[in-house]
């Protein structure tokens, strides 16, 4: 069991770390392994194209060493770099535009200290780690996010160990600003996993959400829209689950054919909430008189923002 | 029971205790919420808030007003209260409800009812998917729609769906009835159609009395063919 989340505020960016991490705590009894978000926030600075890099560090790690290390690979590859700093055991590093998204992740990975890039776009930070949303809130400040869209994740891991690399949100590694959550189980994994690992895919867990990642890049990176990709999915993905799937340019939804696994949503002229349960939901919208739809089995849905 | 007013709502007494949600953990709330009932006194929840596992274990028939939305598991494992929700409640309503009813204003999510012995169970909008699985007895009334999986093996009982059901309704039904007033999407395994009667005809019109509920113009009768479950001990 884990529980999934996501905001779209309609009218341009709402208070969206607050509102996350308040509907993730509301459904933490789903899963106190880890928690994470992935948000969207135009973070060029005045660089058009930029890139945020989001690297998690191992437990223990130098943090100074880490931010070291990567800027030598950036000035190595000749990506520069606007900024950079430390959050806890996470880097971050404001980056110019490059084509070359793998071989700098493949590079910033293989460094000493480096667990992984949690995140990389022009738009997605993934902040993740062990622990409930007031943990990860204490050492990352995500209720003061403020952006349009995102979604959340509390995880009770069964098929894959408890380890940051395992929690959500995952993105798909080297391409940018696509992430997923997911409750459930995909049946058919390896068989996907195998076929996308064909195609020069890298799978850096054995979870199988981080295929939904993948999956959905892939289709995006072949020019179908976020909608198309989720009809896609509901022949393509076997199992029981539910997944939010997120890019700069909205979110959305998937429900398996068996309806197993929960998902409600509030959609008003305001804001689409999007969450396992309504009691997240009630966290931000308590107003009865406003209404809860619990979509039917197989059922798929966008927004754009 | 309870008195009911017209549309088949079980009324609080006047001496009905109220409890605020809000301000209690759920584990204290259902504590006091006994302690009350097994006092003989109805009781009234405000600021529900969707929170799960509200009114579980209850024991006694006194009635219990949810003013709002339940969360999972309302008003679970309990064996003889009325208990009113005017909002709509989550997952797995009344579960292994022995005696009593429970009367939902609004809608009810995946697995209403599942596994009851006894009782009633009344959603006045939708109900999801998986209504009634495993029920043993008694009956649930939905008046709108219900979804995937209705009556998903189903051992014994009545459901009756005014609305439309949706697809593999009565799937590996083992006995009991399932009765739809409005489209069936499809027939689960083991399930096949019967004759409505006017014996049905009277049996679902007095279930739905009490809850000012209108008869469809015709309704159809799902029960088990038999084949696939064969249990020489039944212990319904």
């Amino acid at each position: 069991m884990c529980g999934i989340a996501g905001i779209m505020y309609k009218k341009g960016p709402g208070p969206l770390g607050r509102d996350l991490l308040d509907m993730l705590d509301a459904i933490k009894h789903r899963g106190l392994d880890s928690t994470g978000v992935a948000v969207y926030q135009h973070r060029g600075n005045g660089h058009a194209g930029a890139l945020m890099m989001t690297v998690g560090l191992e437990p223990g790690a130098d943090a100074r060493a880490a931010q070291v290390a990567v800027s030598g690979v950036l000035e190595d590859l000749g990506v520069a770099s606007h900024f950079t700093a430390v959050k806890g055991t996470i880097l971050e590093f404001g980056v110019a535009p490059t084509d070359a998204l793998r071989i700098l992740s493949d590079r910033v990975e293989a460094l000493p200290g480096v667990q992984e890039i949690l995140s990389l776009g022009e738009e997605l930070q993934v902040i993740k780690d062990l622990g409930t949303a007031s943990d990860i809130d204490r050492l990352y400040e995500i209720a003061k996010v403020e952006s349009s869209h995102g979604i959340g994740h509390v995880r009770l891991a069964t098929e894959s160990c408890v380890d940051r690399s395992r929690a959500h949100p995952f993105w798909a590694y080297s391409f940018k600003d696509v992430a997923i959550v997911h409750n459930g189980q995909l049946t058919n994994y390896h068989n996907l996993r195998r076929k996308f690992q064909a195609l020069g895919y890298r799978f850096r867990t054995d979870n199988d959400s981080e295929l939904i990642a993948v999956y959905t890049a892939h289709y995006l990176a072949a020019g179908e829209d976020l909608q198309d990709i989720l009809e896609r999915s509901r022949g393509d993905l076997d199992g029981s689950y539910t997944f939010l799937v997120s890019s700069p340019h909205g979110l959305g939804y998937a429900k398996d054919a068996l309806g197993a696994k929960p998902l409600v949503e509030i959609e008003t002229d305001d804001v689409v909430l999007l969450a396992s349960e309504e009691v997240a939901l009630r966290r931000i919208i308590p107003d009865e008189g406003i209404s809860v739809v619990e979509p039917a089995p197989s059922e798929v849905k966008t927004w754009r923002n | 029971m309870a008195k009911l007013a017209t549309a088949g709502v079980p009324v609080l007494s006047k001496g009905a205790v109220e409890l605020d949600a809000a301000a209690m953990t759920v584990t204290e709330l259902n504590e006091r919420v006994r302690e009350i009932a097994a006092a003989g006194s109805d009781v009234r929840i405000v600021n529900p808030a969707a929170r799960h596992h509200l009114v579980i274990g209850v024991m006694d028939p006194v009635t219990i007003e949810i003013d709002g939305t339940a969360g999972y598991f309302a008003a679970s494992l309990c064996d003889g209260p009325d208990v009113h929700i005017t909002g709509s409640a989550g997952w797995s309503l009344g579960d292994n409800l022995m005696q009593g009813q429970i009367v939902v204003e609004k809608n009810a999510g995946a697995f209403a009812g599942p596994g009851i012995r006894g009782g009633t169970i009344v959603v006045k909008g939708t109900a999801g998917n998986r209504l009634g699985q495993v029920m043993k007895g008694g009956a649930i009334i939905v008046g709108g729609n219900s979804g995937f999986l209705t009556g998903n093996m189903l051992i014994n009982g009545t459901i009756v769906v005014l609305g439309n059901a949706g697809p593999s309704c009565g799937e590996h039904i083992v006995a009991g009835t399932i009765y739809v007033g409005g489209k069936i999407a499809s027939l689960g395994a083991d399930a096949v159609e019967a004759e409505f009667t006017d014996d049905d005809l009277a049996l679902v019109a007095a279930r739905v009395a009490p809850y000012a509920f209108e008869l469809p113009g015709a309704m159809r009768k799902i029960v088990s063919a038999g084949r696939l479950h064969h249990y020489k001990v039944k212990e319904y």
